[in-house]
């Protein structure tokens, strides 16, 4: 069975482990390692949430080679509907 | 077949020995290194570093000759001793035939390493298990240590802020009136880069490569998070135990946020679940054992049942479910 998700569920799941005060400036076109307090610690917090919600993860390549929010978006969605 | 028994086994002691030197995680100066979020999400607070004054052996000696002290255990009695290590004092022995003589063990004691990292401590036990338990051999050291942080970049402020060193000494006993051990040990090869020291080996010499040690994080991270909990839940499952009557749970020790996750998806309750990382960090092969010896004061002259679980360099990853009875756990020690 597949599963889809809209582009606010995957913000909302990607936001989290941002400070409440940068999380309203992010939106699917931020290019996501300059957002305030990017580390490669939250790569593995959003990692986390991404498990917990649609138990997938990105790896280091699919973070590497993406800049949007967006670009994870896409790489999440076809992980989940193939 | 990655899932079996082992029979006629006795975990009888544990001993573990970090280096004197403490570095704390506060006291890093690395741009950009934010101490306190570092801290809050790995749970890593203090290392410990051999900074080249002591090795692994050395470690696991004073390990091993605290037990078979405070045992009186006759050195002549132990017919076996296998060397978990990365960090081996040559390239040429392996480190266990130096150990042999450092300690005076007898010639009729079988000596080797196995070249093992996080997942170490319980591939160890499976091989010096299963020599025991097929030649009934009657006692059996396995010695497990690491001094990594010889092996990383000073400047890698990725992993320096991990990393410790520590070893230890385990002794098992031939028992015939031992509850059997399971085990679950399983290999990814694919990932052989992914925890790494390009050179210094036969492939590539060292000037040719990067001869520090590699790892990629975020990939270790989602292997993690996708091989542990299911061997953890296959080896529940072959063994025909519940999560529920496990008395204690002691992982590799590799960061907070990835054991936690791993623990939750395992199923497995956070009260049985034990730690070391705040005082010791990632100490490679050595966590597991560290963390028993951590928990001294629960574990020693117990009678329990231990789930433990190693993951890491290989990939390789492998859980066991040990009852241990009459268990002789020692606080850590620092070398002397």
């Amino acid at each position: 069975m597949s599963l889809t998700i809209t582009p606010e569920e995957f913000l909302e799941v990607f936001s989290k482990s941002f400070e409440e005060g940068v999380r309203n400036r992010i939106s699917m076109n931020t290019p996501f390692k300059h957002i305030e307090g990017w580390s490669s610690l939250t790569a593995l917090l959003i990692t986390v949430e991404m498990n917990d919600t649609w138990n997938i993860g990105l790896s280091d390549d699919e973070i590497r080679m993406s800049t949007t929010v967006k670009d994870l978006f896409q790489i999440t969605l076809h992980k989940l509907i193939s | 077949m990655a899932v079996f028994s082992l029979y006629n086994l006795t975990l009888r002691s544990v001993a573990s020995t970090v280096p004197m030197d403490k570095i704390s995680n506060r006291s890093l100066t690395f741009d950009d290194f934010n101490a306190e979020l570092f801290i809050k999400t790995t749970g890593i607070e203090t290392r410990r570093i051999s900074a080249g004054k002591v090795t692994a052996a050395d470690l696991c000696i004073q390990s091993a000759e605290k037990i078979l002290r405070e045992e009186k255990i006759d050195k002549s009695g132990i017919d076996i001793l296998v060397m978990v290590t990365q960090t081996p004092d040559h390239l040429i022995p392996g480190s266990s035939m130096f150990i042999q003589e450092k300690m005076g063990l007898s010639k009729n004691c079988i000596c080797f390493d196995i070249n093992q990292g996080c997942a170490g401590y319980v591939y160890g036990l499976s091989v010096i298990g299963s020599f025991m338990s097929s030649a009934k051999l009657r006692k059996g050291l396995l010695l497990v240590g690491d001094t990594i942080t010889q092996a990383i970049d000073p400047n890698d402020s990725s992993l320096v802020p991990i990393f410790s060193d520590a070893g230890s000494a385990t002794l098992i006993e031939y028992d015939e009136n031992a509850k059997p051990w399971h085990f679950n040990l399983q290999t990814d090869g694919s990932g052989y880069n992914k925890i790494f020291i390009e050179s210094g080996g036969a492939r590539m010499h060292k000037e040719d490569g990067n001869s520090c040690l590699y790892m990629n994080g975020q990939d270790i991270f989602n292997f993690g998070l996708t091989e542990i909990p299911a061997n953890i839940k296959e080896l529940l499952k072959y063994a025909e135990v519940s999560s529920e009557t496990v008395d204690y749970f002691i992982m590799h020790q590799a960061n907070l946020l990835l054991n936690e996750t791993i623990r939750k998806k395992a199923e497995i309750h956070a009260s049985v679940t034990l730690y070391s990382l705040q005082n010791y960090g990632n100490t490679s092969c050595a966590t597991i054992p560290v963390t028993l010896s951590e928990h001294a004061d629960k574990l020693n002259h117990s009678s329990v049942s231990l789930l433990l679980s190693g993951f890491g360099v290989g990939l390789s990853w492998g859980s066991c479910i040990l009852p241990v009875e009459n268990f002789n756990c020692y606080p850590v020690a620092e070398f002397r």
